[in-house]
């Protein structure tokens, strides 16, 4: 990565978005370009440590070309005012916002991976969050990522674990929800290299360790109230959220989302004023017979 | 004239679940949610029948009218036709 320029002549789409311009003004130590997949994305960051973190383990795919940031990186130390948080956003949406570093970077690396998931047929990737709570985990769409981290504390009353990533693998033979390697390349202690130990023994997301069961998966409705969700219903949203379903193939993907869809416990909250969605989806995933209410 | 015996494409995928069927086709890309009357028109539609022999099969087993259920067999196997998941097959004789 290299120096941040405010100045650099090409920024013009940048300096035409008004929304970016109060993330624009941050101040940012390095950026660069790289290769995702088929994407060329944009990454900066405050911090000229994580810049040359970044530039490591993505040594692979950096380009000398320019292009607008896709991925902000805000670092606590180095961007005074930020009161102790790391924040990850794309665009100016947020994606994960914690005082833990090795949090942040692990998000960030995940972030980077699904770039290339749809040319991978070594697990089904889904366009889906993973959300921890009391009766287990949760797909969601990944959508609701920001949504309920706009109202992190309540969600964490509810015993919620954010998702630590936009997308999910699920194993195509189980049905259940599996960690893979990564498909660009990067060292499996990429998080070690940036923070050695890990500041926390639990990270502050939810991140997928080992294979999951799917206990619930949960789907967004525009209209209220949310009607109820067929498994063929599921299954199909589910199919319709798969990155690479090509891919996998009809055999292994449907059969593998058909074990999904068969067996969680599958529903519609409504899109709605918040806190009232995260009060929804906290009552989801509630262990059973232990719904309360939070207000 | 001829009536069709329609026959599913047999690359299709189908999961099966609850008596609802999601198919996928792998040819060109498309998932298709089908409900539960679909489902089971849908797995009949095997070449070995034409629409008038299933509709008056069906509508024995399920007692509705054989010309409302001949009407609704057409329609689907119209509309399954337009997205290309059945393959005419022409009756001999």
């Amino acid at each position: 990565m290299r120096a941040y320029d405010p100045d650099r002549p090409d920024r013009e789409s940048e300096r035409r978005s008004v929304c970016l311009r109060k993330l624009d003004t941050l101040a940012w130590a390095v950026e660069g370009t790289f290769e995702l997949g088929s994407a060329q994305v944009g990454i900066r960051t405050t911090s000229a440590r994580v810049g040359a973190w970044i530039d490591d383990v993505l040594a692979d795919h950096r380009l000398e070309a320019w292009t607008d940031a896709t991925y902000s990186l805000v670092i606590a130390e180095d961007a005074p005012g930020r009161r102790g948080f790391h924040i990850l956003y794309r665009g100016i949406a947020p994606l994960v916002r914690t005082t833990d570093l090795a949090t942040v970077a692990r998000a960030f690396l995940m972030e980077m991976e699904l770039h290339a998931l749809s040319e991978r047929r070594d697990a089904i990737f889904l366009n889906a969050a993973v959300l921890g709570g009391p009766r287990g985990a949760a797909l969601i769409p990944s959508s609701l990522t920001t949504l309920l981290g706009s109202r992190h504390r309540l969600a964490e009353r509810w015993g919620l674990a954010l998702p630590g990533a936009g997308w999910a693998a699920v194993d195509p033979e189980t049905g259940d929800l599996v960690p893979v390697a990564s498909g660009i390349g990067v060292p499996a202690d990429a998080v070690e290299q940036l923070v050695g130990r890990p500041e926390t023994s639990v990270p502050a997301r939810c991140f997928v360790d080992d294979a999951t069961p799917v206990e619930a998966v949960l789907f967004l409705e525009r209209e209220r109230p949310a009607a109820p969700v067929s498994r063929a219903a599921g299954l199909y949203r589910l199919a319709s959220n798969c990155l690479n379903l090509p891919l996998v193939g009809g055999s292994g993907g449907m059969e593998g989302l058909g074990h999904v869809a068969g067996r969680a416990d599958l529903r519609a909250v409504a899109l709605g004023p918040l806190p009232g969605l995260v009060e929804e989806i906290g009552e989801a995933m509630a262990e059973p017979g232990r719904v309360r209410a939070l207000t | 004239m001829a009536a069709s015996r329609p026959q599913v494409r047999g690359d299709l995928v189908v999961v099966e679940l609850d008596g609802e069927a999601v198919v996928y086709d792998e040819r060109s890309g498309e998932l298709h949610h089908l409900n539960p009357s679909a489902t089971l028109i849908f797995g009949l539609l095997d070449g070995s029948a034409t629409i008038r022999t299933l509709a008056d099969d069906m509508s024995q087993a399920f007692g509705v009218p054989q010309e409302e259920m001949e009407s609704q067999v057409r329609a689907l196997v119209g509309q399954l036709r337009r997205l290309g998941l059945i393959e005419g097959k022409a009756e001999v004789g």
